[in-house]
């Protein structure tokens, strides 16, 4: 056989019938994809239209203005959760990093100045974050197992240290914060709103940010392609501390206090959020748009059904059954799409 | 086809070895590739192929033995340092990140920006998909949207961007692993035609495959191993697929030609 014989035919097959076939194909998963995103976007528009239509006090712009504010520390840990789950990991100690920030600003906050207490808290989060990362990047341990282990050792820490108990006294200046509004929009809901719009913009126009979902999506390939995928890792889970920090001390401006038992069951409401927006923990795809709109989902049912005066102890069932809800829309999706 | 001796080989390996535990997988391996030689290397499972392309490409070190690529020796610790020179491998798992599209993929660790700070860099996602639709055009690769995730491609069509992106660097060399073993028979002949097109640019290949259609069909040479030796050396156009065969099983000529 001569190579010149073979060399035509192949190429006409290239040309007409792949492009066709594979296009309707590319639209198909296009489409899936969104319906995801919007399904879960169009159940968060269906619940607060129907409650606004059913219930006066639901939709009233304190009540609407109070969804906003109890969410926004959970929202704010959950955008660090995203980066985390994007790049492939997420990370159980968020609670306890957060409620160790608190309570070590609070206390630094009495008789050491407000810079030096934001400073201390927020090196907290990032500190422990960086060596989260460096557990699962370098020594490879897996994140469920490292993030256990440092939420517990964070946890006993803060309890010797603080013998279980809250700290009071803090300066003024906290709740000052905390309950300062610009126009109707108080303090937290801004801070939720700047660190939801960095994330955003991180994962949207950066290096690390495009590197964060190669690592979540095939973490070998990218190593082999040359980006330093340990470094990436660690960034995430670096970024997810420092929010968590945050979070813990936007809630000392909520109470005034630092309360070493806060946040005991933050992670998972963190992943929680995430999850029912649509991100998957497998990692690689999802954002942070899609957090938010779990937040808010996961708050304005829980809003909702105080408003109906259901029984508190529904809430965990509920926040359940919208988890399975997410996981089985993007099961289902998912296998869809192939 | 034949190659022109009198040009500087682009690469040569001279005794290269390697052993795992009490495995010799290759022994003295001498081998000579020209620029712009397509080389098929074929031989059976545990011949000593894939220690080769290993150590050629960075992912493993010879315990002995030396490698000479482009006029200098080399010692590469990792793939990133065989990609420096030139090398680039398309691995059989491709090594491309599914929920990235292509431009993504293609521009991986590579990326172009608008303004430069470590990983905070801004990305220039235009020039990217600018520069994606060239390189894909020159290597022959034809992609429906640039903007269409891996994961929802064929298998040609990732094989057509894993080779892309391996081709669109400046590389010198490109180790293709057994690229249409996963393939249809149309989506193989459009791989094909991307080799293909890799001749015409003047890109050397080493191409893995136990496909001796394919091999002769696109390749200049052929290197046969066996049992971590190279057996034979021989041009595409001055031999048989019988010999071929026989090389590799390493049984006589006329007793492979009854059994076809």
């Amino acid at each position: 056989m001569s190579k010149t014989e073979l060399e035509k035919p192949p190429l006409e097959h290239d040309e007409k019938s792949e492009p066709a076939k594979s296009f309707a194909m590319g639209r198909s998963l296009w489409q899936s994809e969104n319906l995801f995103k919007y399904t879960m976007a169009a159940l968060l528009v269906v619940a607060v239209a129907g409650m606004s239509i059913a219930s006066p006090d639901f939709r009233s712009q304190g009540n609407l203005i109070n969804i906003l504010q109890q969410n926004a520390i959970i929202g704010v840990i959950a955008c660090g959760m995203t980066l985390m789950i994007i790049s492939g990991g997420f990370d159980l100690s968020v609670g306890s990093v957060a409620a160790a920030s608190g309570v070590l600003a609070g206390a630094l906050s009495i008789h050491n100045g407000m810079v030096v207490a934001l400073a201390a808290g927020l090196a907290v989060g990032l500190g422990t974050g960086i060596f989260n990362g460096l557990l699962i990047a370098k020594a490879k341990i897996n994140p469920f197992v490292a993030t256990l282990g440092v939420q517990a050792v964070v946890q006993g820490i803060l309890y010797v240290k603080t013998e279980a108990k809250p700290v009071f006294g803090l300066p003024q200046a906290w709740s000052d914060f905390g309950f300062y509004t610009i126009g109707f929009v108080p303090s937290t809901v801004v801070v939720f709103a700047f660190v939801a719009l960095a994330c955003w913009a991180l994962l949207r126009f950066t290096l690390v940010g495009k590197h964060m979902y190669a690592v979540g999506s095939n973490r070998e390939g990218t190593r082999r392609s040359g980006v330093p995928v340990d470094r990436v890792v660690i960034t995430a889970f670096a970024l997810g501390g420092l929010f968590a920090a945050v979070g813990g001390i936007m809630l000392v401006t909520q109470s005034n206090t630092g309360q070493p038992s806060a946040g005991a069951t933050w992670a998972l409401l963190a992943i929680a959020a995430v999850v029912v927006g649509g991100t998957p923990l497998t990692g690689g795809s999802g954002g942070i748009g899609s957090t938010i709109i779990g937040a808010l989902l996961l708050g304005v049912m829980s809003n909702a059904l105080n408003i109906m005066s259901v029984s508190p102890y529904w809430q965990p069932a509920a926040t359940g059954f919208l988890i399975l809800l997410a996981v089985g829309l993007e099961r289902f999706r998912a296998t869809g799409a192939r | 086809m034949t190659i022109q001796e009198r040009t500087q080989p682009l690469l040569s390996v001279r005794r290269l070895s390697r052993h795992y535990g009490g495995v010799q997988a290759l022994t003295d391996l001498d081998l000579d590739l020209m620029p712009d030689e397509h080389a098929a290397v074929v031989g059976d499972n545990g011949a000593g192929k894939s220690t080769f392309v290993r150590m050629i490409s960075g992912a493993e070190r010879p315990d002995e033995g030396t490698i000479h690529f482009d006029s200098e020796d080399c010692h590469f610790k990792s793939p990133l340092e065989a990609r420096a020179v030139g090398i680039e491998t398309v691995y059989q798992d491709l090594s491309l990140a599914d929920d990235l599209d292509v431009v993504d993929n293609l521009f991986l660790g590579r990326e172009l920006f608008h303004f430069k700070l470590a990983g905070l860099s801004i990305l220039n996602r235009r020039a990217m998909r600018r520069r994606s639709q060239e390189l894909l055009d020159e290597v022959g690769v034809r992609i429906p949207s640039l903007r269409g995730k891996i994961r929802g491609m064929s298998g040609g069509q990732r094989q057509g961007v894993a080779i892309a992106r391996a081709a669109g660097w400046g590389s010198k060399l490109i180790i293709l692993d057994e690229p249409t073993a996963a393939l249809g028979v149309r989506e193989t002949a459009g791989v094909e035609t991307i080799v293909r097109g890799l001749k015409k640019s003047g890109t050397a290949v080493v191409m893995v495959s136990h496909n001796l259609r394919q091999v002769f069909d696109l390749m200049d040479t052929v290197y046969v191993f066996r049992r971590g030796r190279m057996v034979g050396k021989r041009e595409i156009a001055s031999t048989t697929p019988q010999e071929i065969v026989a090389l590799i099983t390493g049984v006589d000529d006329s007793l492979t030609t009854a059994a076809l």
